[in-house]
């Protein structure tokens, strides 16, 4: 991926300081630039940020994977994807299903275009550039052998007794089938804090290729 | 891309998934992708360690099981029609190439839960049958007295060619009406 030519350099921190420091960076960026129009993709907290800050300077904005809906309000990404669809001008679906969450929401349907999956078109786009990295023989893994977990989300990860009723079903799996974990930095520290660690085996420790967020530490759970 | 199966509480996944044919166990009781359930291979299961082995047996076993909405716990925030999924699925580039062969491969029972939508020639003959039955019921004492006012009456003699002309129409678009879907109408009328 090419390099940025803005960074707003937020880094992490709690839901509302990080919209609020995005907020603060994106409208001095706006403002030099002028755009007519942001284009924001996807349901995090820039999301919904940037737009809240171009709308209120009146420029235009587009959202990517517009329409999508857990009807899960203790889920952050849900009231992202609220907050930024009711504001946006041109909303760009993934699916039908999509296309109807919005509609029941009252978007104009000259608003709402159906576009296909961008994420889907990166996947089949960069396969064959991924066979090419060998990461099955760099493991020792078979085709079909092996099984992938990721695992987050505050509702799994952030209660003891949940965390451990997941790790002991998927301890149970990993006696069939070897289990690839990239672990969730939130995943780690949960675990040790509850002294749940003893379900991990660390396995090496790998850089994804160039994308610093998609590398991680990949253990296999036992 | 080569697992036998994933695990996951995330979103992209569950497309993903999808897409290469993987089965999906989704550690969530809900999802904003319920496409994936419908017609791919994504199962919800929560956060249950027996829900989570109950649906990851049968794929261990070899046993494919990727097919439906088979949701354990709460269901998917929406539904759609099968056909209209799919059609949005072709949309995305090079999809159904990748869909279509893998589509193939369950050999067992149903693959997917794509539910072919009902038309008057799948329709069933007694349902049909049932149909005429009520029509006929509900007419038999209007229609007599209305065929004696066309026969008597010169103001109304052209009565007789209106089901002549609307059995014409009907001959003539019969092939679209064979294949065109049936919708349900719960109050009575569109």
């Amino acid at each position: 991926m090419p390099v940025p030519d803005i960074d707003l350099g937020i880094g992490s921190g709690s839901h509302a300081e990080q919209t609020g420091k995005i907020m603060i960076a994106f409208e001095k960026v706006c403002e030099a630039h002028r755009p007519d129009l942001v284009i924001v993709v996807g349901d995090v907290n820039s999301t919904m940020a940037c737009t809240i800050t171009a709308k209120k300077l009146g420029i235009r904005v587009a959202h990517v994977e517009a329409g999508l809906r857990s009807r899960d309000m203790s889920m952050p990404e849900e009231i992202n994807r609220l907050c930024t669809d009711v504001l946006c001008d041109y909303l760009f679906t993934t699916d039908r299903i999509a296309d109807r969450n919005l509609e029941q929401e009252g978007v104009p349907a000259e608003k709402i275009f159906f576009v296909g999956n961008v994420m889907i078109d990166t996947l089949l786009k960069h396969r064959a550039l991924a066979a090419q990295l060998d990461l099955l023989g760099r493991y020792g893994l078979q085709p079909g052998g092996y099984a992938t977990l990721t695992l987050h989300r505050p509702s799994n990860v952030d209660d003891p007794t949940i965390l451990q009723g997941i790790l002991e079903a998927l301890a149970e799996i990993a006696n069939d089938l070897p289990i690839v974990f990239p672990i969730h930095p939130r995943t780690r520290k949960m675990a040790e804090q509850f002294g749940l660690s003893r379900y991990f085996t660390s396995g090496p420790r790998v850089e994804g290729s160039g994308s610093p967020s998609r590398s991680a530490t990949w253990s296999f759970c036992t | 891309m080569h697992a036998k199966l994933v695990l996951t509480d995330s979103g992209g996944l569950q497309e993903e998934t999808t897409v290469l044919g993987i089965p999906c166990i989704t550690l969530r009781n809900n999802t904003e992708r319920p496409v994936t359930c419908e017609v791919g291979t994504n199962i919800l299961v929560g956060n249950d360690p027996a829900a989570i082995l109950a649906a990851a047996r049968p794929i261990l076993a070899g046993r494919r099981s990727a097919a439906g909405c088979r949701t354990v716990g709460r269901t998917c925030s929406g539904t759609d029609r099968g056909g209209t999924v799919a059609a949005g699925l072709k949309k995305q580039s090079g999809f159904l190439g990748v869909l279509v062969p893998w589509w193939h491969k369950f050999d067992e029972g149903q693959p997917m839960s794509l539910t072919p939508e009902r038309t008057l020639a799948t329709f069933p003959l007694g349902h049909l049958l049932l149909a005429i039955v009520a029509i006929g019921v509900a007419y038999a004492t209007i229609v007599p007295p209305m065929v004696m006012d066309w026969y008597h009456d010169e103001n109304y003699s052209h009565g007789f060619l209106v089901p002549l002309i609307s059995g014409y129409f009907l001959y003539e678009k019969w092939p679209e009406l064979k294949t065109a879907a049936c919708s349900r109408a719960t109050p009575g009328w569109p």
